[in-house]
């Protein structure tokens, strides 16, 4: 029989989230709950305030309550500062490490960001000198929806030891996906929406499985799907440990602290 | 909650104990009613012949898939009917092929699907959209009669209202209509007039493919509409069936439900076949 894969989910929001309802997961205990139906071990959390109402307010909130829950990893929402509304950059990344985090996620569109050199550079400069994996959310609910490319091949050419993890990559954008990812080793996959046919087996031979990152996005997206994608794809059980928890852990122990 | 084996130990567990650790499926029997067959100038779709669909349905546990090739969605409706009969043929009792009508040649049509049944097809297909033509359309007629008068499944990409869906059902009782991707769930299901007419009417039913989850919405379907009407379906190689199938084996429903979905239900639709 086969084991059941250490699943450390990479896309995970704690707290209230858009649309949600009653059977929602919304505080600590019932996350944990849903993440024990789900067979995932550990994951690591965005507040859902930090995207649906503020940086300043979920950053703070996800900490708090995640102390002392070693199940659950904090990951911050982080913008640029030159509204005032967080700390210049340097400083707001030193925070999220002190505080116990150890990732970053752009919300892209949420926080109309253009994503320009010029509104971007200093943020992305200050991470990439800790090595603060960066998750790109871009809010995507379907497959056919745009990605912002041209930022992401700067980000990557600019900023080499910035690792960015593309968050719910969807099936139609390989033409375009995989030559960035030949071409770059400090890009990932999240895999709860890379769903073409066996995409993860035929990434991990073709990149590396620790270049996949297992995520579900729960509790906003069912994590059903994302989790068989990993049990029943056609890889050895180290390329499946690799991409269920491996390479995550690779990218938050990384960090510079 | 029912126990199944493991492929390779013969150790019972539960459906969801055997998604978790990716056993196949043994014990359930599973049929696809969604998925296509070839490339397709869209997007890239890794694989998509059926000698690896085959080695995935066998990873999973599927024990059939029903086939109607991209081109026949597409360009070339004969062409494409070929190479699903085809595919068929190599893979007997595996792949079923279904015919496609091309609507925009609608005085091809009749002897289109007349010779694709009398070769053997289990159903048809439209696709709604990229055919750009309605489904209550003249087109449409000849492909509607034949599977009502051969007792056949007939899954649609879009059928222009429930109404029309509803008026055509009543039409061609003897057709099982299955509304594709409607199965996925949608948010709010009790507000959805095409799940009124799933529940009201004998012959009509929901397919599950679809790349958008919501978290919790495809249980709440399930008790909507009641498992019956809801078909599995995984759309390969636009969506992997690795993936689409979790939908169903992780969810909070019973192992019985999840058997009907997975199989137990089309597997009464391909029997009817005359």
């Amino acid at each position: 029989m086969r084991e059941m894969p250490h699943l450390f989910d990479a896309n995970v929001f704690l707290g209230p989230i858009f649309l949600r309802h009653d059977d929602t997961p919304d505080d600590v205990p019932r996350l944990l709950a849903a993440m024990d139906e789900n067979g995932i071990s550990r994951a690591l959390v965005t507040h859902g305030l930090a995207k649906w109402q503020h940086p300043a307010v979920g950053n703070r909130l996800v900490i708090q309550e995640t102390k002392g829950i070693d199940r659950l990893v904090p990951c911050w929402v982080v913008m640029p500062s030159v509204t005032g509304e967080l700390p210049p950059e340097r400083e707001l990344v030193a925070q999220l490490l002190d505080s116990g985090a150890r990732a970053a996620r752009l919300c892209t569109g949420m926080n109309r960001l253009t994503l320009e050199p010029f509104e971007i550079e200093t943020l992305l400069e200050a991470l990439a000198e800790r090595r603060v994996p960066l998750f790109l959310d871009t809010n995507n609910r379907h497959w056919s929806e745009p990605r912002p490319w041209a930022f992401i091949e700067w980000a990557l050419r600019t900023y080499p030891t910035l690792p960015l993890v593309l968050l719910r990559e969807p099936p139609a954008n390989y033409r375009t996906l995989f030559t960035l990812m030949d071409r770059h080793s400090n890009l990932y996959i999240e895999t709860c929406y890379f769903q073409g046919h066996d995409a993860i087996a035929l990434g991990a031979g073709r990149w590396g499985a620790d270049r996949l990152v297992f995520g579900s996005g729960l509790p906003e997206w069912d994590p059903g799907m994302a989790i068989t994608g990993l049990t029943y794809a056609s890889f050895s059980v180290e390329e499946r440990d690799m991409v269920a928890s491996g390479s995550l852990l690779r990218l938050l122990d990384n960090c510079v602290v | 909650m029912t126990q199944i084996a493991s492929a390779a130990s013969g150790d019972t567990m539960t459906i969801r104990e055997a998604a978790l650790r990716g056993e196949p499926l043994i014990d359930t029997f599973i049929v696809n009613n969604h998925s296509h067959l070839g490339m397709y100038y869209g997007f890239a779709q890794p694989n998509p012949d059926a000698d690896t669909l085959v080695q995935t349905m066998d990873r999973v546990g599927i024990d059939q898939s029903c086939v109607f090739s991209s081109l026949a969605i597409t360009a070339d409706m004969r062409t494409g009917n070929d190479l699903s009969l085809e595919a068929a043929s190599q893979h007997p009792d595996r792949i079923l092929a279904y015919a496609v009508p091309d609507p925009n040649l609608e005085r091809q049509v009749r002897d289109e699907m007349q010779r694709c049944i009398d070769a053997g097809v289990r159903g048809i297909k439209f696709h709604t959209s990229l055919h750009d033509y309605p489904f209550g359309g003249p087109g449409y007629v000849p492909a509607f009669e034949l599977a009502d008068k051969h007792r056949l499944p007939l899954i649609s990409h879009g059928v222009d209202s429930p109404d029309v869906l509803r008026r055509t059902a009543r039409s061609y009782p003897n057709a099982h209509f299955i509304v594709a991707h409607a199965g996925a769930g949608r948010r709010h299901p009790e507000f959805d007039a095409t799940y009124t007419v799933a529940i009201e009417e004998p012959n009509v039913y929901l397919d599950t493919a679809g790349s958008v989850a919501p978290y919790g919405i495809f249980a709440q379907l399930v008790k909507h509409t009641g498992a019956g009407k809801i078909l599995y379906g995984d759309d390969f190689p636009w969506m992997c069936p690795t993936h689409q199938i979790g939908r169903i084996l992780l969810a909070p429903i019973t192992d019985d439900q999840k058997k009907q979905i997975l199989g137990g239900t089309m597997q009464r639709l391909l029997s009817t076949r005359q």
